[in-house]
């Protein structure tokens, strides 16, 4: 199988992260933060270094502010969610993901908070800012942007939009599901109060993981209450993190992945990485787009501008029918909507949907040759 | 040398105020103990050392520190 769907996971994972999963369950088979016998100790203590190396990884000093989730929608709904217990305004982009834009949706639905909806603008970060700040009220609480958009790889200015929404005293969001292990980032010099990623993405880690780095962990509220292994005798949730958002037995052996996983990421670059995958999508697009019947949404890939996605369509075909195709030809990658009802609408997609090819750091050269092989085969027919 | 039992709450803050100690040349140790932390399931920092010294880098780390005590 050709594998081209990073964007939903990374695959396949390093054998690092496989052997660290396999290895779990011999030495560190006990409940973290529950137990004092040397296995439970030992476990939490693998716990804890992922959680060290996680919250070095983004630039955040404080290693207790670094909560594990069991993937990013869930570290975005805790955010949006404690943020939004107060009321107000939030702005965010017109690529953002269902898991940013279903909670507002609820939430506004519900009474609680209104947002607004920024246009962006690809290879113009300056223009996608200033919408941004055309739209701050008097009673805006926070910004949140995507750090590009899981359909049409497009970045947004991540650090340039921190800094607006500090300039007005807001407070600022940051959903790195797609950009997570493949840009450096520093919580304290870009600005970001909040970080959301997935650790099964391009931190390489296993599904089941995800992380928040906060910077303003006092303004978090628990949405799961019950056992923290701290503070038992009291039926009040601990008001410490991370345990106060980290209610029930955490998922010890994907924790262990995941530290194989940054630690791969780590031993390669984020740099290098993002130098790879932007090569091979830049060839696959230039490929694409010599093609007849092959529909392009995009302007050509630039690091910087774009992460390693592109979205396409076959003829007349649609994203699920380009995708299905691709799948008879052992394919991988995600035809439809993506989760990302914003992004479609903003690029007349909401019909036809798309075809996403994802790159990741495990394809090579080759891969994409054979891709390109066998999609220049079938545009012939269609 | 004296040693002194840091009560804290959670294991994380135990496993990161461990480190801060012996970082800077204290011996110190984490062990989970409901007898001498009466706050229901809590975590120690056994550490040999400056009292003052160990606090104030504990706290220093945003560490919170339930109780001090001495050991016997």
């Amino acid at each position: 199988m050709l594998y081209f769907d990073n964007a939903a996971t990374s695959f396949p994972k390093p054998v690092a992260v496989k052997k660290a999963v396999e290895n779990s369950f011999f030495r560190f088979g006990a409940n973290p933060g529950r137990s004092g016998h040397r296995m439970g100790m030992e476990t939490a203590k693998a716990v804890f270094e992922c959680r060290e190396k996680a919250a070095d990884f983004f630039g955040l000093p404080e290693t207790e502010n670094l909560v594990f989730t069991k993937n990013c929608t869930e570290a975005l709904n805790i955010v949006i969610m404690s943020i939004a217990s107060g009321g107000g305004h939030f702005i965010i982009s017109d690529l953002e993901h269902n898991s940013v834009l279903r909670p507002l949706f609820e939430l506004e639905n519900r009474g609680t908070i209104c947002f607004s909806v920024a246009k962006t603008f690809e290879c113009e970060p300056e223009k996608t800012v200033r919408s941004y700040e055309n739209l701050i009220r008097s009673d805006t609480k926070m910004l949140i942007a995507t750090g590009s958009s899981n359909v049409f790889g497009t970045k947004l200015p991540v650090a340039m939009l921190a800094k607006l929404a500090h300039e007005h005293g807001l407070l600022f969001l940051a959903d790195m599901a797609q950009t997570a292990g493949t840009e450096s980032c520093d919580m304290g010099k870009d600005g970001i109060d909040f970080i959301c990623a997935p650790g099964h993405k391009g931190l390489l880690g296993p599904m089941g993981t995800g992380i928040l780095a906060a910077k303003r962990p006092e303004l978090l509220k628990p949405h799961l209450f019950g056992g923290t292994g701290n503070n038992s005798l009291f039926p009040e949730q601990p008001d410490n993190l991370p345990e106060m958002l980290e209610s029930g037995t955490l998922n010890v052996p994907g924790i262990c992945g995941l530290s194989a996983g940054i630690d791969t990421v780590i031993a390669k670059g984020t740099e290098n990485i993002a130098k790879k995958e932007m090569n091979l999508t830049k060839e696959l697009y230039s490929g694409l787009s010599e093609m007849k019947n092959v529909l392009l949404f995009t302007k050509p890939p630039e690091s910087g501008t774009h992460s390693p996605v592109i979205s396409f369509v076959l003829g007349d075909l649609n994203g699920e029918e380009t995708a299905a195709l691709l799948s008879e030809k052992s394919v991988a990658s995600r035809g439809g909507f993506h989760c990302a009802a914003l992004a479609h609408h903003k690029m007349n997609t909401e019909k036809r949907g798309t075809c996403r090819l994802s790159i990741g750091v495990m394809n090579t050269e080759e891969e994409v040759l054979k891709l390109l092989g066998i999609i220049h085969a079938l545009a012939k027919k269609y | 040398m004296k040693e002194y039992f840091f009560l804290l709450s959670s294991i994380t803050s135990a496993m990161k105020g461990e480190g801060i100690l012996r970082k800077k040349g204290f011996r110190a140790s984490v062990f989970r103990d409901t007898n001498l932390n009466p706050y229901g399931c809590g975590y120690v920092i056994k550490a040999a050392g400056e009292k003052e010294k160990m606090e104030y880098l504990l706290k220093s780390a945003g560490i919170r520190i339930n109780e001090i005590k001495e050991s016997r």
